[in-house]
Formats: structure tokens, C-alpha cells, sequence
């Protein structure tokens, strides 16, 4: 009598799980936050004169200390930002590493410093261009930021896009989900956030700290 | 066990999250459907600091200064030097706003046509609903609001 063929139950098996997130290797990380950061720097420093003329006028930093204070701010900002995608994931019943998410925040910062030098181009050459990339505040007239709904979504373009597609693509890595899941987070955080911009602006518009440059 | 924690404190933050979105949505609502007063100038709850000349022009361009708002210092600055260039028919002053105690009104200067009054209440945000520091206000000679000028908007005065 043969003896009965035992199928192997293979295809029911959970899949093997991967070594380790494709991530940057650690010793690379003081490099890839350092760039980005001092590339934020040098914007912040030729920026803030214009945005921040009451923080300068009032004489108690000097420029060069208020543009590395708002580069510190920039990377608490993706601290707090990793730190929110963390809190989510867990929910989610995976985990996020914080220090490589907030890397990768601060990398994919990056694309809105470009989105920024594609405004900076647009002032030249205005077209819908400018707009698809970096969002309709490339319409907007220079040094006139518009309402608050402009303001909190004026940056939504191409750019913007890549961005969340980019951290949706770093978080499916560290947290071993799908890139699908990952972006449909990364984009309800970003409306979200966004639409509480939109209602903070509109609230606190016309304080000194948002200048003047915000009209109703 | 710790885990059990970890996602305890983690869905307890998440929630807090959601109602504090929820609480400024809320609160933003209230302030978007409120209905406030149409300005007209001058509001009985503002203290005259420097009075105003006794001519009365057709057009008052009410400038809202705050003392602190090295902008708004600026816009007053650009636009008493283009007021020298207009006619008498319209006069400049200033509305020194989001001030709690009784501002000097040498904060602005002198020789203001419209006179530098100070908003006292707080009408200008609670009742008018205004809130851009720097904005010019431009009253016809009834006191109506006839427009209002953004900071970095166009100063000409109307064409007469």
C-alpha cells in the first residue's frame, strides 16, 4: 500500500519575515539630517528678514541666531511629525521607528525647499508650471501670501505629492506595511494638519506674529 | 503588559488629538458664522488721542496700527508720505488697536488729519470682526465704511 502524499501546507505559511527595513544605514544619518537642515538654514536666513520683520526689529536676536532657532524648529517640527506617523502605526498594530522617521521627514523635507526654489523661479517666469509643481501659491501676487485657505493649501502641487508618495514609500519600509496604506495616511495627516492651518490662520490672522502679509 | 500600555497611551493621545481638531473646528465655526457690526467711524468706544482737524474731508483712511507690529509702523509711514501728495479731501489717521492700557499717542507721530484714536474695547476685533494689523479702513464723510485696503494693497485715494 502506498503510503498517503502529505501536500506541505506551503501556501498558507506566513510569509518569511524581511531582515530589516531598506532604510539609510545609521552612521549615514547625521549626514542625511545635517544637508537637508543647513539647506533650511540658508533659506531660513535669507527668508526671515522678510517674513519676521517684528522678531527682528524688536532687536533681541540677531538674524543669523533667529535662522538657526527656526532651523531647530524645523527639525523639533519632524520630530513631532515622526512622532504623530508613530502614534498612528501603533494604532495600526505596526511600529514605526522614531529616529528613522524623523530622518526621513527631514529628508523628504527636501522637496519643499525645492518647491520653494520653484517659487523663487516662478517670480521670473510666472506660468502654470511653477503653479502644477509647487502649488497655486506660485499665482499669488510676491509678498502677498493671500487668505488663509491660500495659505494653508497654496502648497498643494506636484511637489507636495512626491513628498507624501516619498514618506509613504520610508514608513512602508521601516513599519513593513503596504505603500498603499502607508500613502493613505500620509494623506489624511496632510489634510488634516492642513485644515487645521487653514482654521488657525483664520483665528489668529493679523497678530503680529503672522506679520501683515496675511489679508482677509 | 508594557505593550498593553504603550497602546493604551497611544490610542488615549490619538483621541485627545481628534478632539482638540475637533474643539478648534468647532470654535472656528462659531467665529466664521458670527455676525458682526458694519464699522463706522467714528465708534463711540474709541478715545480720541489726538483729535482730529476740524476740516471734513470726504474720505477718512483709518489706518489699524498696533504698537508692536514693526509692519503696520512701516504701512503708516509709506502712507503718510503718499498722503502728502493727495488733496484735502481725504484725511489720515490712525486706530491703535489690540492695545489694553492707554497708549502715548506719539507711538504714531503727529500731524495726523484724521486724528490717532485708540480702540479702547477692542471693537475693532469683537464687534467689527476685524483682524489684520496694518489694514486701512477708508470712511466716507456719512461714516460708512466705503472699503478696506489690505496691507500690502494699493494706497492711491478714490478718484474724485
Amino acid at each position: 500500500m502506498r503510503e498517503p502524499v502529505v501536500l506541505e501546507d506551503w501556501d498558507v505559511e506566513e510569509p518569511p519575515p524581511r531582515e530589516r527595513p531598506a532604510f539609510w544605514p545609521v552612521w549615514f544619518w547625521p549626514v542625511l539630517v545635517w544637508m537637508p537642515l543647513d539647506a533650511w538654514h540658508e533659506r531660513l536666513a535669507r527668508d526671515l528678514p522678510r517674513l519676521a520683520p517684528d522678531a527682528l526689529a524688536r532687536g533681541q536676536l540677531s538674524p543669523e541666531a533667529l535662522a538657526w532657532l527656526a532651523t531647530a524648529w524645523v527639525l523639533v517640527a519632524a520630530l513631532a511629525e515622526a512622532g504623530v506617523y508613530g502614534m498612528l502605526w501603533t494604532a495600526r498594530g505596526a511600529r514605526l521607528p522614531l529616529a528613522a522617521a524623523t530622518v526621513a521627514v527631514v529628508q523628504t523635507g527636501v522637496l519643499e525647499l525645492i518647491a520653494l526654489r520653484v517659487l523663487d523661479f516662478g517670480r521670473a517666469v510666472p506660468g502654470p508650471v511653477a503653479a502644477l509643481l509647487a502649488g497655486a501659491r506660485a499665482l499669488a501676487p510676491q509678498g502677498q501670501a493671500g487668505a488663509a485657505l491660500a495659505v494653508a493649501f497654496g502648497g498643494a502641487g506636484l511637489l507636495a505629492l512626491a513628498r507624501c508618495a516619498l514618506f509613504a514609500a520610508f514608513q512602508a519600509s521601516l513599519a513593513r506595511r503596504r505603500w498603499r496604506e502607508a500613502f493613505a495616511i500620509t494623506c489624511g495627516v496632510w489634510l488634516v494638519s492642513h485644515v487645521a492651518q487653514w482654521w488657525l490662520l483664520e483665528l489668529f490672522m493679523g497678530r503680529s506674529v503672522f506679520g501683515s502679509s496675511i489679508t482677509r | 503588559m508594557a505593550s498593553g500600555i504603550v497602546t493604551k497611551i497611544n490610542r488615549i493621545a490619538l483621541l485627545l488629538a481628534l478632539a482638540l481638531f475637533v474643539a478648534l473646528g468647532a470654535f472656528w465655526w462659531r467665529e466664521r458664522t458670527r455676525d458682526y457690526e458694519t464699522p463706522r467711524w467714528p465708534a463711540a468706544s474709541f478715545a480720541t488721542l489726538v483729535p482730529p482737524a476740524d476740516a471734513m474731508p470726504t474720505e477718512r483712511w483709518i489706518v489699524a496700527v498696533n504698537p508692536g507690529c514693526a509692519q503696520c509702523v512701516a504701512r503708516l509711514a509709506e502712507l503718510r508720505r503718499r498722503s502728502e501728495a493727495w488733496t484735502a479731501d481725504a484725511a489720515l489717521g490712525v486706530l491703535l488697536v489690540d492695545v489694553k492700557r492707554r497708549p502715548d499717542s506719539l507711538v504714531v507721530g503727529a500731524g495726523l488729519d484724521a486724528g490717532v484714536w485708540w480702540d479702547s474695547l477692542g471693537a475693532w476685533r469683537s464687534r467689527w470682526g476685524h483682524r489684520v494689523y496694518g489694514e486701512t479702513m477708508v470712511f466716507g464723510p456719512d461714516g460708512a465704511l466705503v472699503r478696506v485696503i489690505a496691507p500690502a494693497g494699493e494706497v492711491a485715494p478714490a478718484a474724485r
